[in-house]
């Protein structure tokens, strides 16, 4: 009753007229920048933060959440209509929704991959409002160790899902580290790794590292790519008919229900869960041979499952501070950017906000919908943007907003360094995201580890002698080789989606570190 | 194209090893300041330093994977992204100097030019375009003081 009374509270703050708009804002600008060639949620969060710093965080943060899920169905216009899944997590969505394009039916594949999106993330946001707050209550019972050993698992669990090679994330994010160290001493107030450089002494900005590795690099790969324009199937009628209706009903309830109990549990990506969903729609089916030729139940049911994915993604951050994907460690990085932290107490100080950003996705969900089917025409043709102007827009745009947080040069130029680092690594197939993630989450790490071992008077039992403790280590071992299996299967399931056409030119815009895709 | 192959995952190994002693280097410089032998800013320096030493040398020793030839770009595709990067590099370095107008412009102009391949005419004035468009956004919306230079 109570968590009903937040969240009307929270509409309440959401539905005056302002915030509409920025919901509404958000939700298109994510679209528009989703069906970009070249742009995928991530990015797109990434390159605008800076822009949205002017605004309260209340109104930053609805802005960014509705980036995210608006680019987020972006990307699948792309995967159905031009056989460019946005995110590796429609990859699945590409392998029905494009032959149904070619058929002419490219319309209702769009139309039931927005109800689809639409109902799984109003089921993933009843979730949120059920389960952040409890989650978030009990985790306030937890002591440093508790806390750091939850964050251990959370990287441990996420470096196994990034990239080919568990070696190169842990390097990755031993990087992320030392990165974060840079700076003054958490403990003694002493500069430590500045090296008497005055710049390193005030830290490296985060927006840099965010700008450089998902902006500048995403351009570099653009060039790499010779992208130009993308060309189209012919859209037709937008809205699905009576019998895609019917036989995308149950794949969308089984997608929601699969996408979001997975999504909860770190580890468990949209991808793995939209690859989960067409293989149960394929095995479901009394005609699995129509699979891959345009089955409308192989978009409904990843599509659901995906967004569901990301919907659950919000509880472990907003409950526990912890990202479940990269989009959602770069909306991390925003929220520590406005001065709030993530975590089980974000419910209780900052309790106004959470419900304020909880209720204006309910809004952003609809507004998505309403706004999506109609203009699907006009979003489709936005991919004909040419990278060539595309591209120096991007660029200078993430130079001024990383010069633009603290006014500073270095700040540029960081983003330029880390823009052909992440390059490189990206080459070399070395994963960003564990730099990221260790980037950020360093320093709770480090306080919570210091703060323990002073409980324990140095003793390291503490992490093991704690019950909470405990279970959380069993439960860090469990998931770890649960995913470990799941991305097997996973990887299975992409190469089999390559061979079964996906536009051998165009490679999938993913952080591509991500789910070893 | 330059094709590579046990270079990358060397070279990695090598700047892995070296990070780790600089930290554990660092951690060292810290240990007086600690409050406890196992609390303190040097405990986690030193950890990390470690773990990245080890890993290291884990990847050192690793047997090749795969064998994954690795290429990076050349001819006109390597030029261009040398040229952005060099483009992107100088414009950190000329604003402090030229101001936000003079370099804005002149950024946008080359891009457009190494990565359009639009006609100096054209880059001249979408460069002119765009240079507004940021001044509006960053200066007149979001009151970013952008630099002045000796120029603007």
């Amino acid at each position: 009753m109570e968590t009903l009374m937040f969240l009307l509270n929270g509409f309440q703050e959401v539905l005056t007229p302002f915030n509409l708009l920025i919901v509404a804002a958000g939700s298109v600008v994510g679209t528009i920048v989703g069906v970009l060639p070249g742009l995928g949620p991530t990015s797109a969060i990434a390159i605008l933060l800076p822009v949205t710093m002017v605004l309260d965080p209340v109104q930053g943060i609805i802005m960014m959440a509705g980036i995210y899920y608006g680019a987020m169905y972006g990307g699948s216009t792309t995967a159905i209509l031009m056989n460019i899944p946005g995110e590796s997590s429609s990859v699945p969505t590409a392998l029905d929704g494009y032959p149904l394009a070619r058929q002419g039916r490219g319309g209702a594949a769009l139309g039931i991959a927005a109800i689809g999106s639409f109902a799984a993330g109003i089921f993933g946001l009843i979730g949120l409002v059920l389960l952040a707050p409890v989650l978030a209550d009990q985790a306030l019972k937890f002591g440093p160790p508790e806390y750091f050993v939850l964050l251990l698992m959370a990287l441990l669990i996420l470096f196994n899902i990034s990239g080919r090679s568990f070696l190169k994330s842990v390097i990755m994010g031993a990087a992320g580290f030392l990165a974060s160290f840079a700076g003054i001493g958490l403990s003694s107030g002493v500069p430590r790794f500045s090296w008497g450089i005055p710049v390193l002494a005030g830290g490296i900005e985060l927006i840099s590292i965010i700008i450089g590795f998902f902006a500048i690099t995403e351009v570099l790969k653009g060039l790499e790519e010779r992208r130009v324009r993308i060309q189209q199937e012919h859209i037709k009628r937008t809205f699905p008919g009576k019998e895609d209706l019917k036989r995308s009903g149950m794949p969308i309830v089984r997608g929601s229900l699969l996408g979001f109990f997975l999504g909860i549990l770190p580890g468990f990506s949209a991808t793995v869960t939209s690859f989960l969903s067409y293989d149960l729609e394929k095995r479901l089916s009394k005609h699995p041979d129509r699979f891959g030729k345009g089955a409308i139940e192989g978009v409904a049911g990843p599509e659901s499952a995906n967004n569901a994915t990301s919907s659950g993604g919000f509880i472990p951050l907003f409950s526990l501070g912890i990202p479940s994907s990269p989009p959602l460690a770069v909306l991390l990085a925003a929220f520590m950017i406005y001065g709030l932290t993530p975590g089980p107490v974000l419910f209780e100080q900052n309790s106004a906000f959470v419900w304020t950003v909880i209720a204006s996705m309910f809004i952003g969900n609809i507004i998505l919908l309403v706004l999506n089917l109609p203009m699907v025409g006009l979003w489709a043709k936005l991919t004909e943007v040419p990278f060539g102007l595309l591209a120096p827009a991007i660029l200078m745009i993430s130079l001024l907003g990383a010069y633009s947080v603290r006014n500073s040069l270095f700040d540029c130029l960081a983003a330029v360094a880390f823009g052909l680092l992440g390059y490189l690594f990206h080459k070399f197939q070395w994963p960003v995201i564990p730099f990221i993630l260790c980037f950020v989450l360093g320093p709770k790490m480090e306080m919570a580890f210091i703060q323990s071992l002073e409980i324990s008077s140095g003793s390291w039992l503490i992490f093991v002698q704690r019950p909470v403790s405990f279970a959380l280590l069993v439960l860090a071992t469990v998931l770890f080789i649960l995913s470990s299996v799941l991305m097997k299967r996973t990887r299975k399931g992409k190469d089999t989606g390559k061979g079964a056409g996906l536009k051998e030119r165009q490679p999938i815009r993913t952080i591509e570190t991500w789910g070893r895709s | 194209m330059r094709k590579i192959a046990g270079i990358p995952r060397k070279t990695g190994a090598f700047i892995s090893l070296f990070l780790g002693i600089v930290s554990v280097v660092e951690a060292a410089r810290l240990y007086p300041y600690r409050t406890d032998f196992w609390a303190g800013d040097h405990i986690f320096p030193g950890l990390i330093g470690a773990i990245l030493v080890a890993a290291g040398l884990f990847l050192l020793l690793k047997r090749e994977e795969s064998s994954r030839r690795f290429v990076l770009p050349g001819g006109k595709i390597g030029r261009k992204m040398t040229a952005t990067a060099g483009v992107l590099i100088s414009y950190c370095l000329l604003i402090g100097y030229a101001g936000y107008v003079f370099s804005t412009f002149l950024a946008f102009l080359f891009l457009l030019r190494i990565i359009g391949n639009y006609r100096w005419a054209d880059s001249a004035l979408f460069s002119g375009l765009f240079t507004c468009a940021l001044y509006l956004l960053f200066s007149e919306f979001l009151k970013t003081p952008l630099p002045n230079g000796f120029l603007f």
